[in-house]
């Protein structure tokens, strides 16, 4: 009974820190800040590197998908740590 | 990837510097009630209809000679075959004598909104201009001004008072305000009835690369609202100026014109919104400085972090969505003034080394990140079965 105990208020605990971490990005107000400058910039690097190699029209989809596939996996690693800390209750 | 390891916050840190930099750039632009960018020279498309494609011109000229049977009498409508060009002398009526009533213009890219632009129309041969040049719609005539003769033509109410009955050249420089953007696919349209024509004279009509300058102001101080009488006044008067001391080449013009009023922008109410008299401008002003004072202040446009990210993320997204290889026009920058010489993407082909060595990088760039990602996937799934 002890170990589900441990179990449920750890699992709670995250569960506020998460809901802390959530809250605090929708609520603290920041002023609007302008990229356009660097949204300008990436608009025109991209541009030229098209121009040069056109490939990138169809690799740099596939770069996106590899790195979105990467932070998959660190935020799956991240959550597979939480669950072991949730779950070790010998200690 | 290894010689990246331990390298990477060098890397971060120059990468990081070069952003921030570019943002001071930014935000050190001085605010004022309106700024202009930099002027920007273009052509004529040179297709027969609208925009087509590939073809560009930065001159056009369009000449008659009745003794030439091969040239085609080009101020008709109707123009077709080999002689297609982007500027229409509709209402001739040949080869009987006929009067110029329109020219339509179809730049060879898009003009923004809220543009100042200048462009020089030369006649020669025998020909009788009749009246001004007048534009209509979203297009205004804030001034012409042919040869020494100052014609100052506010607004759309352009008429010469005398005509003009010459066998010499005769150039007239315009300004033209554009409150909409002008895309290569649209016309930059003169009517009146402006040019009498000799069918048994020849008659030439040459046209000269553009200029134009956008005006950003700044939110609430005009947009595309228009100018105001008394910019229009403004505008003309300094443009008189310029083109009579001397000045011809209408990149030359614009930015002269950029310099008078960039110059004088403390005194000058004239460009501005209607809405904008001095006490509100006031306000803003202030508003503005206590706003740049207090950087975090809780202002009306301060959100969420979070709304934020997403902004970010939405921009990102949406300039890989437009982000077009053949594109001039790159999101108001265009391509070939960026400072990498004389680079024009619209027209120019890269070579086939660079291509194809950049094509190799890239390829070994993504199967280097593959490979980097299977083995963490594999790591991972070997914890599992740890």
């Amino acid at each position: 009974m002890g170990d589900v105990v441990k179990i449920i208020a750890k699992t709670a605990l995250i569960a506020v820190i998460m809901a802390g971490i959530v809250a605090i990005f929708a609520t603290v107000q920041v002023p609007t800040l302008d990229f356009t400058i660097y949204i300008q910039a990436l608009g025109i690097a991209l541009a030229v590197l098209y121009h040069y190699v056109p490939i990138a029209q169809t690799i740099m989809p596939i770069v996106f998908v590899i790195l979105a596939l990467d932070l998959a996996i660190i935020t799956f690693r991240i959550g597979m740590v939480a669950v072991k800390w949730i779950m070790k209750v010998n200690e | 990837m290894a010689w990246m390891k331990g390298k990477k916050w060098v890397l971060i840190s120059v990468l990081s510097f070069f952003l921030s930099f570019i943002g001071l750039l930014g935000l050190s632009s001085p605010v004022s009630a309106f700024s202009f960018g930099v002027s920007r020279s273009f052509g004529w498309s040179n297709s027969s209809d609208q925009y087509i494609g590939s073809t560009y011109g930065s001159n056009i000229d369009i000449y008659y000679n009745p003794t030439d049977g091969t040239r085609r009498y080009y101020f008709v409508q109707g123009i077709s075959g080999t002689t297609n060009r982007s500027i229409y002398l509709a209402g001739g009526t040949q080869p009987s004598a006929g009067t110029v009533t329109s020219i339509r213009l179809v730049p060879n890219q898009d003009i923004p909104a809220n543009s100042l632009i200048a462009l020089d129309i030369r006649m020669y041969g025998r020909y009788s201009l009749i009246s001004g040049f007048s534009t209509s719609g979203f297009t205004s005539l804030i001034s012409q001004q042919c040869e020494d003769n100052l014609v100052h033509t506010y607004h759309d109410s352009s008429s010469l008072d005398y005509t003009f009955d010459r066998n010499s050249d005769l150039t007239c420089h315009l300004l033209v305000y554009t409150s909409s953007a002008i895309s290569n696919t649209q016309y930059l349209t003169f009517s009146g009835q402006l040019i009498e024509v000799d069918p048994t004279q020849s008659f030439g009509l040459s046209l000269n690369a553009g200029s134009y300058i956008n005006m950003i102001t700044e939110s609430g101080a005009g947009g595309s609202s228009g100018l105001t009488q008394a910019d229009k006044d403004f505008l003309a008067q300094q443009f008189a100026s310029i083109v009579i001391s001397g000045t011809s080449d209408s990149a030359d013009i614009i930015d002269k014109l950029d310099e008078v009023i960039q110059s004088n922008q403390d005194n000058i109410d004239a460009i501005n919104n209607p809405e904008w008299r001095d006490d509100e401008r006031q306000e803003l002003d202030d508003a503005q400085d206590d706003a740049s004072d207090t950087a975090y202040d809780e202002s009306a446009a301060a959100q969420s972090t979070a709304t934020n990210l997403l902004a970010v993320v939405g921009q990102f997204v949406t300039t890989l969505t437009n982000a077009q290889p053949t594109n001039c026009n790159i999101n108001g920058n265009l391509i070939p003034h960026l400072p990498l010489g004389n680079l024009n993407l619209c027209q120019n082909s890269p070579p086939s080394a660079i291509t194809a060595l950049g094509s190799l990088i890239l390829i070994a760039f993504v199967v280097s990140m593959a490979y980097h990602v299977v083995k963490r996937m594999l790591a991972l799934i070997g914890s599992f079965q740890r």
